[in-house]
């Protein structure tokens, strides 16, 4: 690239999913979420980032990865769990080009799922020792990507009425991100993007020194910002706040103008798991024989009727690349029209739920390929960048205090606090009550109590999380998530009275730990 | 060993009984299901006396993918039932199993991955580990307010039906009553009286950008009010551009820690002065700093500015209120509007290999 560059792109992936292990159960259909993720995002996404390093293609890509996923990732169990289904779904795939030997555009797709599998499970266990944060954090110490955290267990921060909470979710998290890591975390997605004015108080503590905020949080920031989301403000305390451009999140997923939906790009509904035979399928569902998705899916979206045609790679590929072409193409104008008004070269900050990319929109990994070397190769007129390397750049921007927000519907706390899920804030807020108390009530425990005050953290910590709430909103898999909420919460207000009481049931204790071993370092001093 | 031995012995012991026989799944188990499981294996069946049960139950109750969850359609039933909510102060108890299907009922059926067979069963779902129910109160006597968004707050209470029984009797009128504050003024702003079963209850604002506090408590015989219970303080998020166009630049370096930054202007900082604020005021003024600071920039042209507005608020603005989440949801809507028949078909028609 010649001379300054007009502006400058960030492309920021939130990868996230709840802390979902259930060691007491053979399987567990949940843990799914994880699997299909890591085969068909994870995987995928580091796929990527070895070719670009390969063909010495520079690149800048920004990920949160959140405590619960990278404790997931680090699991041994899940880990083990994850080899075993990947083994079986080659297993599936080997029986499918049995199956469909006579029909070629099957077969072929066969062929293609096994190959995809395969490579997979070399990725997983002999490209990376099964530690795919490890694969990440490679990419981080190479300068390419720049890998974030995010609240300890996605707790929706500006509900917590107690300071202490919040507290504890960003440094538990920078705690974990250490140990993830091996350095501190510079930037933090906040949990479903919800900011209110204080949170960056511990933001500060933690040592991180930017958020992402929803378009409005920087938009309606006091003072008015000069440059609007395309510039970042600092808030008071001097950490920096980005706001989520809307048009490039538009173009890739508004009804109009988004690229997912296309006809050629595989469908996400029609998997073998429902079309086979129930005989010929069964080994490869559930165990209860409930029928879920294998992950093969031989049908492209084709058009709006149920009549699918076979999937073609190679059109799909084809048309990705195209969509990455006009993806660059419209940031190119975008930026050229800001440059021009602005008379500064404007950021674009465009985040995504990174798992939207490869499981929801299969191609969605290839494209992120193609749109990062058609911007190397194919323009001149901005730069992909890091919002950290942004502000090592430009360091000087405008102070104004960021307005409360999230990136759920309607734009604040509606998705979290409406009458699916209210009753749960009465419950966790008098968790923190105790787990405060709790706190400081017992600054030098013996080894017991010591055990139990961190189980008793990692419940409430547990409890916290967002998706809970979210789940119970949207109306899916909802006794899943009332049942967690209600089980952390008991489990936590067992534990308290235990400690209370003097009387902790070891046998029991050790099988919570058991079950809910996220944060083995857990601190719950932060509490006090 | 017969039923009646294990049933005398202690839970711990029955766990450790079971864990050399090597059964799985127990450390769920409460202590019947113990014994029973324990027999079982004794006479030859190792079959966890629950664990199928509950698996079926588990799994058919929670038959959906993870992108039903992270991607979901909102459903116009679920949408017009959140308007409503919004609209008028809702009394919602807590939030019952009927309230959730009723609101979410279409939805939770599309994301069905299979046809439900098998009848819920919510005592075998939520009774493992007999970790039992939550309290409906806990008697804090605690006033949660909230500012949900910019028109909108939301208050619970803490107080057991004793209590809330207890302050009936006491009022003058039997009325215990929810009064919200805007900061600065002695009148409230809203004065509700408290339905016998209401829990919590979402009370509109006028203002946003506005900070309000409520209190909880009843007219006394003598005719003062007598408070129960205050709020903190929230503040309802602003919903348009700040009138305030001040323009403070700072240069902070994001390689020098807060701590040590800290330090260089700690002797400066003016009361209730923050990091940035005072770096931007000493920069201003020729402070030297141990780093390259930026020229101050100037102010803008009424042209300039007019432009910059106008892509602002014209490009930005109208589409500020759409959430990330929602911009998914619409995605989603079109991609089922033309794939969802297939879906469902798979379902329905018996499956037939090709």
């Amino acid at each position: 690239m010649t001379g300054q560059p007009k502006g400058y792109v960030a492309l920021v992936l939130h990868a996230h999913l709840p802390f979902v292990r259930h060691p007491e159960y053979e399987d567990f259909l949940e843990e799914d979420w994880l699997y299909e993720a890591i085969t068909e995002t994870y995987i995928p996404l580091i796929k990527v980032m070895e070719g670009l390093v390969h063909d010495n293609v520079d690149f800048r890509l920004t990920m949160s990865m959140t405590p619960p996923l990278c404790s997931m990732l680090l699991d041994p169990l899940l880990q083990e769990r994850y080899v075993r289904h990947l083994t079986k779904l080659i297993d599936l795939a080997e029986k499918e080009i049995e199956r469909t030997k006579r029909d070629k555009p099957f077969h072929d797709l066969a062929w293609f799922y096994h190959n995809r599998f395969h490579e997979a499970r070399t990725t997983f266990c002999d490209g990376y020792g099964r530690n795919l944060v490890g694969a990440f954090r490679k990419f981080q110490e190479l300068g390419k990507l720049e890998i974030i955290t995010c609240g300890a267990t996605h707790g929706f921060l500006p509900l917590m009425e107690h300071p202490e909470c919040i507290r504890a979710q960003i440094l538990t998290a920078r705690d974990h991100y250490r140990q993830c890591f091996g350095c501190d975390p510079k930037g933090i997605w906040l949990p479903e993007c919800a900011y209110a004015p204080g949170i960056e108080n511990y933001l500060a503590e933690a040592g991180i020194r930017w958020f992402i905020t929803d378009t409005h949080g920087v938009m309606f920031a006091h003072p008015r910002p000069r440059y609007g989301i395309y510039a970042p403000i600092y808030a008071p305390n001097g950490v920096a706040a980005f706001g989520r451009d809307v048009e490039s999140s538009k173009q890739v997923w508004s009804a109009e103008e988004g690229y997912p939906g296309d006809v050629d790009y595989r469908d996400f509904y029609r998997d073998i798991g429902f079309d086979l035979d129930f005989d010929y399928i069964k080994p490869f569902i559930h165990p209860d024989g409930i029928r879920c998705f294998t992950g093969i899916k031989y049908h492209r979206i084709t058009g709006k009727s149920q009549y699918k045609e076979y999937y073609v790679r190679q059109w799909a590929m084809e048309k990705a690349a195209s969509h990455a072409g006009n993806f660059m193409f419209n940031r190119v104008k975008q930026v050229e029209h800001l440059y021009g008004a602005l008379q500064r070269a404007p950021l674009i900050l465009a985040p995504y739920d990174a798992e939207l990319y490869g499981h929801w929109w299969f191609e969605g990994p290839e494209f992120i390929n193609f749109f990062i070397r058609k911007t190397e190769f194919d323009q001149q007129t901005y730069k992909l960048t890091t919002p950290t390397e942004y502000l090592r750049n430009f360091p000087t921007q405008q102070v104004a205090q960021p307005a409360a927000s999230s990136w759920g519907h309607k734009g604040h706390w509606e998705v979290w606090l409406e009458s699916s899920n209210a009753w749960i804030y009465q419950h966790l807020h008098v968790a923190a009550d105790r787990m405060i108390e709790l706190a400081r009530q017992y600054p030098n425990p013996d080894g017991l109590t010591e055990r139990a005050l961190k189980q008793a953290a990692r419940e409430l910590l547990l409890a916290q999380s967002s998706d809970w709430a979210f789940i119970m909103k949207t109306g899916t898999t909802v006794q899943y998530a009332v049942k967690r909420t209600k089980d952390h919460l008991l489990r936590f207000n067992r534990i308290y009275d235990q400690i209370k009481a003097g009387k902790i049931d070891e046998p029991w204790l050790a099988s919570v730990e058991w079950r809910d071993n996220i944060f083995p370092a857990v601190n719950y001093h932060y509490y006090a | 060993m017969k039923k009646i031995d294990l049933k005398a012995m202690t839970k711990s012991k029955l766990l450790k009984l079971a864990q050399r026989l090597g059964l799985r799944g127990i450390s769920t188990m409460n202590k019947p299901e113990l014994v029973e499981t324990i027999r079982r294996a004794k006479q030859g069946r190792a079959v966890p006396l629950r664990k199928q049960v509950v698996i079926a139950v588990q799994k058919v109750a929670s038959a959906v993918k993870r992108r039903a969850m992270r991607k979901p359609t909102k459903a116009p039933a679920v949408a017009k039932k959140t308007k409503t909510a919004g609209k008028a102060p809702v009394i919602s108890k807590k939030a019952t199993a009927v309230v959730v299907a009723a609101a979410t009922g279409q939805v939770a059926h599309k994301f069905d991955v299979a046809p439900v067979k098998v009848k819920q069963s919510p005592q075998q779902i939520f009774q493992e580990e007999n970790l039992g129910e939550l309290p409906d109160t806990y008697g804090t006597d605690r006033l949660f307010l909230a500012a949900r968004d910019p028109h909108w707050l939301f208050a619970y209470w803490d107080f057991s039906h004793q209590q809330m029984a207890d302050f009936r009797r006491q009022a003058s009128d039997g009325r215990v009553v929810l009064r919200v504050f805007e900061k600065n003024h002695d009148t409230p702003v809203a004065e509700l009286t408290l339905a016998h079963d209401a829990r919590n209850w979402y009370i509109p604002a006028n203002k946003a950008a506005t900070t309000y506090s409520a209190e909880l408590g009843f007219w006394r015989h003598d005719g003062a009010f007598n408070v129960i219970s205050r709020s903190h303080e929230t503040t309802t998020p602003p919903d348009t551009l700040s009138a305030d166009t001040t323009i403070q630049f700072a240069t902070i370096p994001v390689d020098v820690n807060f701590e040590e930054l800290l330090e260089i202007v700690r002797r400066y900082l003016k009361d209730g002065e923050q990091l940035a604020e005072a770096m931007h005021r000493l920069q201003a003024t020729g402070f030297q700093f141990p780093f390259h600071v930026a020229v101050e920039l100037g102010p803008w042209s009424p042209e300039q500015a007019a432009q910059v507005e106008h892509i602002l608020s014209g490009d930005v603005l109208q589409r500020v209120q759409v959430g990330s989440v929602e911009l998914t949801e619409w995605l989603r809507r079109r991609l089922d509007g033309e794939t969802s028949s297939g879906m469902f078909s798979s379902h329905h028609t018996p499956p037939a290999t090709k």
